[in-house]
């Protein structure tokens, strides 16, 4: 997240007292940052957008029904996270259970890589070529290793913040993380393959 | 990555990867002094430190998403929640909202959506291409239809009609448009037909049977025949003479002769035509007629009157001759005129002996059927 939305800046419970203001600035703040969630997950992004949406509803939905004694950041991702299962048992898959196929064969998730194309002009190119790269690496992760990339790097959370939300043992969740980062080391800094200030 | 991952980690004396990259992640800064001051693993903690200091940032910003994108979605997300209008604006803010969002998620829809709203603008385009224009022209044909009275009267003109009047009776002749009269193709076939079957193709000659040279009604109706093969020439076909009133004429020969004036009149297509006035103006002059014969004269003032030569005083004669005025029939032999010329004949002692003639039952037998 940009912003730190927990305690006095919470958004559902600001809006619990009457304050629309704070979810607004949520809502405006963090539009991008869970579309990218969605995205990273291998989510289109039309479906995306839509995820986004939902998970916004949902926060404002459950505001009179909030505990304002949670972390709200913490909370806005199982949000996201649930979602995202909901979705994709939709499709048919199975997010909950997770196999060993699933943490170590990079699926078939367009998400990031699909619209690495669409390229903002005003950035350096070198910049461009960075995040392309970055999202084929993380298109060809397995969903829970992007997933625990996601959480534990993009999103900083704890180890054991990771494990309740993905409802695993704290030890997988230390092994998961190490295994995902090997993985996606070896995708970006292959050998031959030059770091981001190689390329700037 | 170097290194061999061990469950002993910072506890059993010697950092793994795992262990490291915990660190680096947790951020627990006391540990991370320890593993820094460790000779094995601090190359190791620099290696993933380096990592995540190149691609972290990276990481949070992939990948890159479109202009706008984030600023619709939290408009989109913010008119449904704080924002929101629980009026019918609002509803149609939601309906427009979900059109949106489907086009802009689907070429497809996109392309039938154009597909739908050009036939929708071109269907009012077409309708008035296809049926404002013919409309038009019909109207203007209608109005060309009034001035056309009598479609079987070919031009009639006005001016020549004094012309006509050669010899103005004492009645003012003025046109009166009633009833339809044939055209010079539909008089000249009637009148072919009936010639066709007469005996012979020529005129009667002297020596020839005493009934055609002695009957004037006879040579009338002869005169009427021929009238078809040359029209607009009086004196073609037949004597002139024959249209010449004699001296001792009756009204059978008065109306027969004003009828083959009369066929000559729309056999020219409406030329003036000498002594039409005065043959017309004689019908009905004799209240001694039979009548049987006054009915004939009757028929032919009211062709006259289809013709639009008819006069007030002939009317009025009309009339007195016991006539039910009315449009005649195209036709200038139909079967009622045939009929009233067998009374009339019939009516006449000295010209019943015609009516044995068996070519004048051809003729009036062949005039019945034009076709």
């Amino acid at each position: 997240m940009k912003g730190t939305w927990d305690d006095d800046r919470d958004p559902l419970a600001a809006l619990r007292r009457g304050d629309p203001r704070l979810f607004e600035a949520f809502v405006e703040g963090e539009a991008g940052t869970f579309l990218r969630f969605f995205l990273r997950l291998g989510a289109g992004l039309h479906e995306a957008e839509d995820l986004v949406q939902e998970v916004f509803l949902k926060l404002f939905r459950s505001a009179p029904s909030y505990d304002p004694r949670s972390a709200f950041g913490a909370y806005a991702l199982r949000v996201a996270r649930n979602s995202w299962i909901d979705r994709r048992r939709r499709r048919g898959a199975r997010p909950g259970a997770l196999s060993l196929e699933d943490v170590d064969s990079p699926p078939d998730r367009p998400g990031a890589s699909a619209i690495a194309h669409e390229m903002d002009p005003s950035l350096p190119v070198e910049r461009q070529e960075a995040l392309e790269r970055v999202s084929h690496a993380l298109a060809s992760l397995s969903p829970a290793h992007a997933e625990v990339i996601e959480l534990a790097l993009v999103q900083g959370l704890p180890y054991a913040q990771i494990a309740e939300l993905l409802d695993i043992p704290l030890g997988t969740v230390k092994s998961r993380v190490f295994h995902a980062v090997r993985r996606l080391r070896a995708a970006l800094e292959g050998e031959g393959r030059p770091s981001p200030e190689d390329l700037s | 990555m170097s290194g061999t991952p061990s469950s002993g980690g910072a506890a059993g004396g010697r950092w793994t990867d795992e262990d490291l990259l915990e660190l680096l992640l947790q951020g627990r800064l006391q540990d991370l002094e320890q593993a820094r001051a460790d000779r094995d693993a601090a190359p190791r903690l620099e290696q993933l430190a380096g990592f995540l200091a190149r691609w972290r940032e990276p990481l949070a910003q992939a990948p890159l998403l479109p202009p706008l994108v984030e600023r619709r979605i939290a408009r989109s997300v913010l008119a449904r929640t704080t924002r929101q209008e629980t009026g019918w604006r609002g509803d149609l803010a939601l309906v427009a909202r979900f059109v949106g969002d489907r086009l802009a998620a689907s070429p497809v829809l996109r392309v039938a959506a154009a597909v739908l709203l050009l036939q929708v603008l071109a269907l009012p385009v077409l309708a008035w291409i296809v049926w404002r224009a013919p409309q038009r022209d019909k109207v203007t044909q209608v109005r060309i239809a009034e001035e056309v009275v009598e479609p079987f009267l070919p031009a009639v003109p006005e001016a020549p009609l004094e012309e006509l009047l050669v010899e103005p009776p004492r009645e003012e002749l003025r046109p009166a448009r009633i009833a339809p009269e044939p055209g010079p193709l539909e008089v000249g076939r009637a009148l072919s037909i009936a010639a066709d079957s007469l005996r012979g193709s020529s005129w009667p000659q002297p020596g020839d049977d005493g009934v055609w040279q002695s009957s004037p009604a006879l040579r009338l109706l002869v005169a009427r025949s021929r009238a078809a093969r040359s029209p607009g020439e009086t004196g073609g076909p037949f004597p002139v003479d024959v249209l010449e009133p004699g001296a001792e004429a009756g009204g059978l020969e008065r109306a027969l002769r004003a009828e083959l004036l009369l066929d000559l009149f729309a056999l020219s297509g409406g030329e003036p035509l000498a002594g039409l006035g005065q043959a017309l103006a004689a019908l009905g002059s004799d209240a001694r007629e039979t009548p049987a014969v006054r009915h004939l004269e009757a028929l032919a003032i009211e062709r006259a009157r289809a013709c639009g030569l008819a006069d007030r005083t002939a009317w009025s004669r009309l009339a007195a001759c016991g006539a039910v005025p009315g449009a005649r029939s195209a036709d200038p032999l139909d079967g009622s005129w045939r009929a009233a010329l067998r009374a009339a004949l019939e009516s006449v002692p000295q010209a019943r002996a015609v009516l044995r003639e068996q070519s004048l039952q051809a003729w009036l037998n062949a005039a019945g059927d034009p076709r």
